[in-house]
């Protein structure tokens, strides 16, 4: 009897490893997708070379004598949440 | 902007090689406080703006003199299309009889993106990114950064002392965070008016050992967020799957990668609902 409770013990362990193992998300596919994801992102707007901020603009176009070109939006164009 | 003029190559050749070019956000979203002095420089600008009569609100293109005076604006109905712009900036440049700045110049005083570092001891930096594939692809991609403290990361773990196949509900508080951010690009950029409808995380311990616990997500979400104002209201729904690794001695996530397999947002104008697929990507910053 006990001999029997210990198989089907196993049995049930078994079963539930299988069972995990068949639910298993495959990690490298989520990896790719979020990969993916991050290549779509827009780009070209980075190339510009902003600085950091409009003091740090001011006090270079004084310096270098040269206009300054200020994009104001609203939200966050770094994130694209905008 | 970002997705048309700001990325067309005529526009980047001459901000870069002209201009001192900087990017201001209004309402300061997603960035740390404003200083006094910015804040009043802002106000000193609209000021003068206002002054000169030129035209253009809190979205527009603004240029301005070395000696901070406004020259020119351009509001954004018309910057954004870059056959607008760039006769806008070629016109400053023979104005103004430009010459370009100084390469090194520009390299030097060109800003590096920050990464976003924990604020608490443990702390784990999550990096969402959403993004549509239907015909609103062209927004790109909108980034959000989430931190769980170590206590909440802790309470990604199903039990303390793991065991494959061990799997349990991530607490609400935890699951809320991060899903809240998961709407895609839209005029509706505010996570304050996403409100978490329902949400379901299961943990499931696929491996565990004394060095590594690798544990696999199940879950869903459905997300109310608005496309823009209070007559768009949308709904995000989505499943979700992913995988985690963590150190039960240094009691650390060292790895977490989660991605939509099913996302769409969908989003009511006049009545009428407009389905979008979605995605939803989900990773630990190093």
């Amino acid at each position: 009897m006990a001999h029997k409770s210990v198989l089907l013990a196993a049995l049930a362990w078994g079963l539930s490893l299988t069972a995990v193992r068949a639910q298993e998300p495959d990690e490298a596919a989520i990896k790719r997708r979020v990969e993916q994801v991050k290549m779509a992102e827009i780009n070209g707007w980075r190339k510009i070379p902003w600085v950091s901020s409009l003091l740090e603009a001011r006090r270079l176009s004084q310096q270098e004598k040269k206009p300054v070109f200020l994009y104001s939006h609203e939200g966050n164009i770094d994130t694209g949440r905008c | 902007m970002r997705a048309s003029s700001l990325s067309d190559e005529r526009v980047i050749e001459l901000v870069s090689q002209y201009f001192v070019p900087v990017w201001l956000s209004r309402d300061n979203y997603q960035l740390g406080a404003r200083s006094d002095a910015e804040r009043a420089e802002i106000h000193r600008i609209d000021l003068d703006k206002q002054k000169r009569g030129l035209k253009g609100g809190t979205v527009c293109v603004y240029m301005l003199a070395p000696d901070g005076a406004v020259l020119a604006t351009l509001p954004v109905h018309q910057a954004h299309n870059p056959n607008n712009l760039v006769p806008f900036l070629q016109q400053i440049i023979e104005k103004e009889r430009l010459q370009p700045r100084n390469p090194a110049a520009v390299q030097a005083s060109a800003a590096s993106r920050k990464a976003v570092r924990p604020r608490t001891q443990g702390g784990l930096i999550l990096h969402v990114r959403t993004k549509n594939e239907g015909p609103r692809a062209s927004y790109g991609v909108s980034e959000d950064w989430v931190e769980l403290t170590a206590d909440e990361c802790k309470l990604l773990v199903p039990t303390a002392n793991a065991r494959a196949g061990n799997s349990g509900q991530v607490p609400e508080q935890v699951v809320d965070k991060l899903f809240q951010r998961f709407y895609p690009p839209a005029p509706n950029w505010k996570v304050v008016d996403s409100t978490v409808l329902s949400r379901a995380l299961t943990a499931t311990v696929l491996a565990a050992s004394e060095a590594e616990v690798r544990i696999g997500l199940r879950g869903s979400v459905e997300l109310s967020h608005p496309f823009g104002g209070p007559d768009s209201p949308g709904r995000v729904t989505a499943n979700l799957v992913g995988v985690f690794r963590y150190d039960p001695r240094r009691k650390a996530v060292t790895s977490f990668a989660m991605a939509s397999e099913e996302a769409k947002f969908v989003w009511q104008w006049r009545g009428r609902p407009q389905p979008e697929k979605m995605v939803i990507a989900v990773e630990a910053e190093p």
